[in-house]
C-alpha cells in the first residue's frame, strides 16, 4: 500500500491537481450519465485544452474524466433503461426493472460501490502488477486473442437461454452488422452498397443510442405508462454489508474479467460488462431472475467497467499499446509533450507515473462522493414528467450520435436501429446477444485472419499452443453446457405444459 | 403595418446579402473547420491542432479540428469534396490518402481536391529487434535473398505500412512474408514477442525503443537524415532507393480559389521562422516540410505515381 499512499499524497499536496481531478470527475460524470455522451467523448474534447497544461495537471484533468466517465454511465442506465455509455450496456438489463420496480436507490447503491470496488482494485493492481503482467500481453499472438474472442462469443447461448432460437437469431445478427465496412485484413469493403459513410461500418454509439434510447422514447409514450412509485429514502450506502457478502464472488469473478479485457489491446469497458454480465448469468443459481431486475446482474457490469480502468492504464503506460480507446486518447495525451509511454516511462518519468497513480484514485474517491451525495437528487429523475424528459433526451441523442464521429449520417443509423429495436421487441427478441456479437464479431474476425496469415493458414496452431487449446476447450464446453441446459428447459416446460 | 414589414424585410436581405459579398471579398471571415482524416490522439491528430493554432494566430479566425477516421480517412476526404470550396472547410490527411484511392477503398483520387501545401513529415523507419543478426540494411538484404519467403515484416494491410514493405521489397528486390499486425503499438509487441523479423516504426517510437535497447533501426526511409535522430541511417545512403515518408498535406475541396489557396498557404509558409511551433512539431516527432501550392502539387503527383506505379506490381490495384 505504500506506493499507493505515496501517490496519494503527492497528488493532495497539490491544490492545482486536486481542482483538476475534480473537475476531470464531475465533467466525466456528467458526460457519463447523459446518454450518448461518453468518456471517450469527453476525453476527446478536453485533450486540446491539455496542449497548454504540463503533462500531470494534463493528466489530471483526462483521467478524472476517464474515471468519471465509465462510473457515471450507470446512472442513465439505471433510472432511463438507457446506457450512459456503451460500458454500462449490460447495467440496464437489471438496474433499470429494479428501478422500475420502485427500488431506484437500491440499484444505484449498487453501481456507486460496484464502480469505486472495480476502480480502486484495478489501480492496485496496476500499481503492483503491471511490469509482470505486461510482459504476458508480449506472449500472446492471434491465436490466443482469437481462441479467447470466441470463447466469449460463445456466451451469446447464455444470454439467449430462456429463448434458444430467437436468441441466436439475434446474436449472428449482430456478428452480421459488424461486417459492413472496411473488412479487417484485406481492406475489402462489404456491405456498403457503394456508400461511403457506411465504409466506416456501424457507429456503436449510433446502434446504442437506437435500440435503446429512441426505442425506449417511442415505447414509453406508446404504452403511456404511469410514472413508478419510488422509495426515495436512503440509508447509508443505499444497500447494506450481506449484499456485498453474498456477491463476494460474482465481484471477484467479474473484476477479473474486466481487468483482463480491459488489459487486452483494443477490449475495453465497452467489452467487459457485458462478458461479465453473461458469465454472472451462467454462474448464477437464478439465471432466470436475470433481465428482470437482478441485484448480480448490477453488480457484474458495473465492477468489470470500471475494472478495465486499471487494466486498460496497464500495457498503456508499460509498453505504450493502449488498451482500449479513451487510453489510445491519454497516449495521445502524453505524446504532445514529447513523452512516449513505453518501457522507459517509469524509470525517466517515475514523478508522472507516481502522479498517474495517485490521480486514478483520488478519482475513484472523488466519484464515490459526489455519486453518494448524488444518490438523493438522481432518482428524481424518473418523477420527472415524461413530456419534459423526453424531448430532452431526444436532443441529447442526436448530439451523442453526431459527437463520436461528427457525421450527421448516424442520425440515419441511430433511427434506424430505433426500428431495429422496435421490430425485435415485437418479436420478442433479446437484445443482448446482438450487441455481444457485434462487437465480438469484427474482434474475431480480424485475430483469425490475422493468426491465419501467422500460420500461412494453417488452423494447427489453434489446437498445439496450449493457453489457445484451452481457451478452446472451454468454448467448447459451455457450446455443449447450454445445449444440454436449453433441452432440460425444454423438457421442463413440457412437463409444465403437460400437468397444466 | 404590410409595408413596414415589406421593408424590414428588403433592408434585411440587402444587409445580408452584402455582408456575404464582404465575406467573400474578405477571406478569411469566419472559423475555418479543418478535417483530419484521423481519430483524436494520434499523431497525425496532434499535428492537424497545432497546424490549427498557428493558422488561428495567423488568420486571426476560429480555426477547428473535426475529426473523421472513419472508412480510414473516406469519409473526411468525402466530406471535403462534398464542401463549399470557400475555404471553411479543408483537409489534414497524409500519405493513406493516395493508398485509398489505389486500393479501391475511395473512388475519388487526392489529385482532385485543391492542394495547399505540405506540412509536416513523419519519416518511417524499418527496425528490427535488438537481438536480430541485421546491423543494416545490407545484412537483411543478403540473408534475405539467400532465403526468401522466410522472414516475416509486420505491417497493416491496405494502410501505408504495407505500400512501406512493398517499397522494400520493390528497391532491394527481395521477398518477405506480409504479415498483418495492426497498429504500431501492435507491431511493436509481435517484434519482441519473436512474431516477426521486421517492423515499421516512426522515428519518435524506435527513438524511444532503440534508448531502451531492445530495437535496431536498420534504415530510414528519407533522402536525409531525420533531424530528430540523426544517427539513424538512411536507406538511400546505404544504396537503396526507398523514400516513404508520411507527409502530411493540406487540402481544399475541388476549384477551391487561388487567392484563398495563396492566403492560407502563405499563413503557414511562416511557421519555418517560429521556434516555438516548430518544438512543439519535435516533440510529436514530426519534421516540418513546407511546400508552396505549386511544390505541392508536383510533390502529390510523385507520390500518387509511386504508390500507384507499387500497387500494380504487387497485384493490390483494384
Amino acid at each position: 500500500m505504500l506506493v499507493l499512499a505515496e501517490a496519494f499524497k503527492m497528488v493532495v499536496q497539490q491544490p492545482i491537481m486536486m481542482i483538476l481531478v475534480f473537475i476531470g470527475s464531475l465533467i466525466g460524470l456528467v458526460f457519463g450519465a447523459i446518454p450518448g455522451l461518453t468518456a471517450t467523448t469527453g476525453v476527446a474534447l478536453a485533450l486540446p485544452l491539455t496542449f497548454a497544461l504540463n503533462p500531470e495537471m494534463g493528466m489530471a484533468l483526462l483521467i478524472g474524466i476517464y474515471v468519471g466517465g465509465i462510473s457515471g454511465g450507470f446512472i442513465a442506465a439505471t433510472l432511463l433503461g438507457i446506457p450512459g455509455t456503451p460500458a454500462s450496456i449490460a447495467t440496464c438489463f437489471d438496474a433499470y426493472p429494479l428501478s422500475q420496480q420502485g427500488q431506484p436507490v437500491k440499484a444505484l447503491g449498487i453501481g456507486v460501490i460496484a464502480s469505486f470496488i472495480g476502480t480502486l482494485g484495478s489501480i492496485i493492481c496496476l500499481i503492483y502488477i503491471a511490469p509482470v503482467v505486461a510482459n504476458i500481453a508480449l506472449k500472446l499472438s492471434p491465436f490466443e486473442y482469437t481462441s479467447l474472442m470466441f470463447c466469449a462469443l460463445t456466451l451469446i447461448a447464455t444470454l439467449a437461454r430462456e429463448e434458444p432460437f430467437r436468441g441466436l437469431a439475434s446474436g449472428f445478427l449482430g456478428i452480421l452488422l459488424g461486417t459492413i465496412g472496411i473488412a479487417p485484413i484485406g481492406s475489402t469493403l462489404r456491405f456498403t452498397f457503394g456508400m461511403v459513410p457506411l465504409s466506416a461500418g456501424i457507429n456503436l454509439l449510433a446502434l446504442i443510442l437506437g435500440v435503446f434510447a429512441i426505442k425506449q422514447i417511442c415505447v414509453d409514450h406508446a404504452e403511456d405508462k404511469p410514472i413508478p412509485q419510488v422509495d426515495l429514502k436512503v440509508t447509508g450506502l443505499g444497500i447494506g454489508i450481506g449484499e456485498i457478502v453474498d456477491n463476494a464472488w460474482n465481484i471477484i469473478r467479474s473484476f477479473f474479467i474486466g481487468l483482463w479485457i480491459g488489459f487486452l489491446p483494443g477490449m475495453g469497458a465497452g467489452v467487459a460488462n457485458l462478458i461479465a454480465y453473461a458469465q454472472a448469468k451462467s454462474s448464477s443459481k437464478h439465471p432466470e431472475k436475470f433481465g428482470k431486475g437482478a441485484a448480480e446482474g448490477i453488480w457484474a457490469s458495473e465492477v468489470s467497467n470500471n475494472a478495465a480502468i486499471g487494466g486498460a492504464m496497464i500495457p498503456m503506460l508499460s509498453l505504450g499499446i493502449p488498451g482500449d480507446s479513451v487510453t489510445a486518447l491519454l497516449l495521445g495525451g502524453l505524446m504532445i509533450h514529447g513523452l512516449i509511454p513505453g518501457p522507459l516511462l517509469y524509470i525517466k518519468q517515475p514523478k508522472l507515473v507516481n502522479s498517474i497513480f495517485g490521480i486514478l484514485a483520488i478519482a475513484a474517491v472523488i466519484c464515490l462522493v459526489i455519486c453518494y451525495l448524488g444518490m438523493r437528487l438522481f432518482p428524481r429523475v424518473l418523477t420527472i414528467p415524461r413530456y419534459y424528459l423526453y424531448p430532452v433526451l431526444m436532443v441529447l441523442s442526436y448530439v451523442g450520435a453526431f459527437a463520436s464521429n461528427n457525421y450527421s449520417f448516424d442520425f440515419w443509423i441511430m433511427l434506424l436501429f430505433a426500428l431495429v429495436g422496435l421490430i425485435m421487441d415485437i418479436t420478442k427478441m433479446p437484445m443482448s446477444p446482438m450487441i455481444l456479437g457485434f462487437i465480438l464479431g469484427p474482434m474475431v474476425e480480424e485475430n483469425l485472419r490475422r493468426a491465419l496469415t501467422y500460420s500461412s493458414g494453417s488452423w494447427l496452431p489453434f489446437i498445439t499452443r496450449p493457453v489457445s487449446a484451452v481457451l478452446l476447450s472451454i468454448a467448447v464446453f459451455s457450446i455443449i453446457s447450454s445445449i444440454i441446459k436449453m433441452r432440460r428447459n425444454r423438457v421442463l416446460q413440457g412437463n409444465q405444459s403437460a400437468l397444466a | 403595418m404590410r409595408r413596414l414589414s415589406a421593408g424590414l424585410l428588403t433592408v434585411i436581405l440587402i444587409v445580408s446579402l452584402s455582408w456575404s459579398l464582404v465575406g467573400a471579398a474578405g477571406y478569411p471571415s469566419s472559423t475555418i473547420k479543418i478535417m483530419v482524416a484521423a481519430k483524436a490522439g494520434g499523431a497525425t491528430d496532434a499535428s492537424g491542432r497545432i497546424i490549427a493554432q498557428f493558422l488561428r494566430e495567423q488568420l486571426g479566425v476560429p480555426v477547428v479540428v473535426v475529426n473523421q477516421e472513419g472508412g480510414g480517412g473516406s469519409v473526411a476526404t468525402d466530406t471535403t469534396i462534398h464542401a463549399k470550396p470557400d475555404g471553411y472547410t479543408l483537409l489534414y490527411d497524409h500519405v493513406n490518402a493516395h493508398v485509398r484511392y489505389h486500393t479501391g477503398l475511395y473512388g475519388v483520387s487526392p489529385l482532385d481536391l485543391t492542394p495547399i501545401a505540405t506540412t509536416a513529415a513523419v519519416n518511417q523507419t524499418i527496425a528490427t529487434d535488438k537481438n536480430s543478426p541485421w546491423q543494416t540494411l545490407d545484412d537483411l538484404v543478403k540473408d534475405a535473398k539467400a532465403n526468401p519467403k522466410k522472414y516475416a515484416f509486420g505491417m497493416q494491410t491496405g494502410a501505408s505500412s504495407h505500400f512501406l514493405s512493398l517499397a522494400l521489397m520493390d528497391a532491394a528486390g527481395i521477398e518477405l512474408r506480409l504479415l498483418d499486425a495492426g497498429f504500431e503499438a501492435d507491431k511493436l509487441a509481435a517484434l519482441r514477442g519473436g512474431q516477426l523479423n521486421l517492423i515499421q516504426a516512426t522515428v519518435g517510437a524506435a527513438r524511444e525503443y532503440v534508448e531502451a535497447d531492445i530495437m535496431r533501426v536498420l534504415a530510414v526511409c528519407a533522402t536525409q537524415r531525420d533531424p530528430l535522430a540523426p544517427d539513424f541511417p538512411t536507406a538511400v545512403e546505404q544504396g537503396y532507393d526507398i523514400v516513404f515518408q508520411s507527409m502530411h498535406t493540406l487540402y481544399g475541396p475541388p476549384e477551391l480559389p487561388s487567392e484563398v489557396v495563396n492566403v492560407i498557404s502563405d499563413a503557414l509558409a511562416k511557421l519555418e521562422t517560429d521556434p516555438d511551433y516548430i518544438e512543439k512539431l519535435q516533440k510529436i516527432g514530426h519534421v516540418w516540410g513546407y511546400r508552396n501550392p505549386e511544390g505541392t502539387k508536383a510533390f502529390l503527383q510523385d507520390e500518387f505515381g509511386r504508390i500507384g506505379r507499387l500497387a500494380e506490381k504487387f497485384g493490390l490495384k483494384k
